[in-house]
């Protein structure tokens, strides 16, 4: 096999972009073949680039912050699901690292500008568009675009810009600089942990990315039969569900299983989950369905609504239902997809909505918190809240700044039942119901999260008892993790993961086809390990302490109301964090092995 | 003895249900036997869900809302329920 010289570059420009949009001035920088040997693209380059520039050092939503959008070495190329991107900052919700993902022509245009990622520093006079044109760096006026949503913002610049451009933009949530603001893109969301927010924080409104400089490929032959290969896999039995049914097939699953958050987390089945499910859905409504740009699955299930009196859709994720539906306790269909669009109307990520809406509902019940119009099953309620958080008035300001937040605003040990790990809302995953899950989300980099660990695939397999962990379930949690980091970096989507019969080795030969390298999967394993481990050093460095590895106390504390077989305690969690940390090398607490990582 | 066999996802889709009861003669059988009888009595199910006389690898069986039994090795027995789901929970 021949494998590519030094100087031959493929799949990769081998420079990013650093962009100080207080001044306007852009910066080319080199890139480095080792270090994209280790840390790949999208998430992984994306931490890399904030550790170069000591980003943890800054308020994330400062003029100092840095925002890195990533692009990767498959993006371009025939592979399915390719046409991804990653959007890296300190989290505003957080204060560690965040890594949302996003996908389609943006991915496509951004790395077609010439560089393989874009570093964003400063903050703009007024409220701007920043043009990036094969490189050349403009910032425009975007005073006419304040206020509007994401969906009419990109319509209005793909008019003012042509349909050669592609576009990252903000709502009004991220404006206003909600904490868990999104970054949309044709209706795609990097969602979590608040990326709108940093990008608002800037006076950048949306991002214009346009440009012909195409990498090429090591083996165009060998990638093409190999990209047929795994478009083909993606036909199969391994995405079915995510073609039919779409992510809200787990509704009626998770609801059997107890493993459906109810009530914030107080109950693990929702008695009227079956009117949620897409099954249901289908029935009764119109379905369309829509594919990323560059994918073969097409996983995007967009359902007809109507909103104020007019004709209307919306996406529906699993997420969605389970955050905006069972957890704030409302059952009405359209309800939960009403309030779903709403948060694509704002910018909001919808877990974080709903996690906070349902946190503060539990408190006026307990009688914390003196809003008697917001209880669990008001739709009407939900919606209110969504309203006052988008447009940042009342209520919606403390709502605003998520439920770690609220709750050390409230007081008497709410923070006890706030539905959150590192101050990022948990996702639609029972901890004490999935254990394995449990302590992903315990030890995430970003907070609770579903995307980075993947550790409820060993919570539905034979080899554990999802109810009762045990430690030597650390390693299987670090496994799942490590995928994550390769797949997130790579980037390719995850709900291709099953087709996969030697992920590693697969990932190698994508790679090698694409950039000449000769790595195997050992090598990709240690990449995948790396990526994680400079995201944990990114967290040192910003403050984090063992302490915050841990769920919160009413889930160590109280079995779940509907399965009382469900219990987690914390010294089980304890134990298996300790496992966790062992088993990436670290020490017991959680510290990097090299004593200059620690704060 | 009853099983009651529920289907969730993909194999509902396919079985156009989501639950039914079958009845045997045994007192006990293992989960494989029970899948096979489900394969024999739905042809849609045994065309999309199943590999050969197995489910297929994305495929996998729950007993009870409790343990999984992906290689089917397990023993169902009166009044037990059997899931048949997606092994794939990403959402």
């Amino acid at each position: 096999m021949r494998v590519a010289n030094v100087s031959e570059a493929h799949g990769y420009h081998y420079r990013y972009l650093e962009i100080d949009v207080t001044s306007g001035a852009a910066s080319c920088h080199p890139l480095q073949a080792d270090v994209l040997q280790q840390m790949i693209g999208g998430s992984g380059l994306g931490t890399h680039l904030l550790m170069e520039h000591e980003a943890w050092k800054h308020d994330p939503l400062s003029s100092q912050a840095s925002i890195v959008f990533a692009f990767s070495p498959l993006v371009g190329s025939p592979l399915t699901t390719s046409a991804k991107f990653a959007v890296v900052s300190r989290s505003p919700l957080t204060g560690r690292i965040n890594d949302s993902l996003a996908s389609s022509r943006f991915a496509l245009a951004g790395k077609r500008t010439g560089y393989d990622a874009l570093l964003i520093t400063g903050r703009a006079e007024s409220p701007s568009i920043l043009v990036i044109d094969n490189g050349h760096v403009t910032l425009q006026p975007a005073d006419h675009l304040c206020g509007l949503p994401a969906e009419q913002t990109e319509q209005q610049l793909r008019t003012a810009f042509g349909q050669e451009y592609s576009f990252a933009v903000i709502g009004p949530a991220g404006e206003h600089l909600v904490r868990y603001a999104t970054i949309s893109h044709s209706g795609r969301h990097a969602g979590r942990g608040g990326s709108g927010a940093v990008l608002g924080s800037k006076n950048i409104k949306a991002i214009a990315v346009r440009g012909d400089q195409r990498t090429s490929w090591f083996d165009t032959q060998g990638l093409v039969q190999q990209a047929r290969n795994l478009s083909q896999r993606s036909f199969g039995p391994a995405t079915e569900k995510y073609r039919e049914l779409g992510t809200a097939a787990n509704v009626l699953v998770f609801n059997r299983l107890h493993c459906l958050p109810t009530r914030n987390f107080q109950k693990g089945s929702f008695e009227n989950a079956e009117n949620l499910s897409p099954e249901a859905m289908n029935a009764v409504r119109d379905k369309m369905r829509e594919s990323c740009a560059a994918c073969t699955i097409g996983c995007t299930h967009i359902y007809s609504i109507p909103v104020d009196g007019k004709p209307s859709q919306t996406r529906i994720e699993y997420e969605n239902l389970f955050a905006l539906g069972p957890l704030c306790e409302i059952s009405d269909q359209q309800i939960v997809l009403q309030a779903s669009h709403l948060c694509d109307h704002y910018g909001l990520d919808t877990i974080s909505t709903g996690g906070t809406i349902a946190f503060a509902m539990e408190c006026v019940e307990q009688g914390y918190l003196q809003e008697p119009w917001l209880r669990f099953g008001s739709g009407e309620a939900l919606h209110k809240a969504i309203h006052l958080i988008g447009q940042q008035k009342s209520l919606g300001i403390s709502l605003a700044k998520g439920s770690r937040a609220l709750a050390m605003e409230l007081g008497h040990n709410t923070i006890s039942f706030a539905p959150q790990v590192k101050g990022l809302e948990l996702p639609g995953y029972e901890p004490r119901a999935l254990q394995t899950m449990a302590l992903g989300f315990a030890v995430g980099t970003r907070g609770a999260d579903h995307n980075r660990s993947g550790a409820y695939e060993v919570d539905f397999s034979e080899h554990v008892d999802r109810r009762h962990a045990k430690v030597s379930q650390a390693r299987l949690a670090v496994e799942t993790e490590n995928k994550a980091a390769m797949m997130d970096s790579l980037i390719l989507c995850k709900f291709l993961r099953g087709v996969f019969d030697d992920y590693f080795a697969e990932c190698a030969s994508m790679l090698n086809l694409v950039t000449g390298w000769n790595l195997n999967a050992e090598q990709m394993v240690r990449a995948a390990e790396a990526i994680v481990n400079t995201k944990k050093h990114f967290n040192i460095l910003s403050g984090w302490t063992p302490a915050e590895d841990t769920l919160p106390e009413r889930m160590l504390t109280t079995a779940l109301e509907d399965d009382t077989d469900a219990v987690l305690n914390r010294q089980t969690l304890e134990a298996l964090v300790k496992a966790y940390n062992l088993e990436r090398g670290w020490d017991e607490a959680g510290f990097l092995p090299d004593s200059s990582t620690r704060p | 003895m009853k099983i009651k066999i529920e289907y969730y996802g993909i194999p509902r889709q396919r079985v156009g249900i989501a639950s039914e009861v079958y009845e045997f003669d045994q007192e006990e059988m293992e989960i494989h036997d029970v899948i096979l009888a489900v394969a024999r009595k739905h042809p849609e199910f045994q065309r999309n869900c199943m590999a050969g006389d197995r489910l297929n690898q994305h495929l996998t069986v729950n007993l009870n809302g409790t343990r999984f039994y992906q290689t089917e090795n397990g023993t169902a027995r009166d009044g037990d329920a059997l899931l048949i789901l997606s092994m794939d929970a990403g959402g």
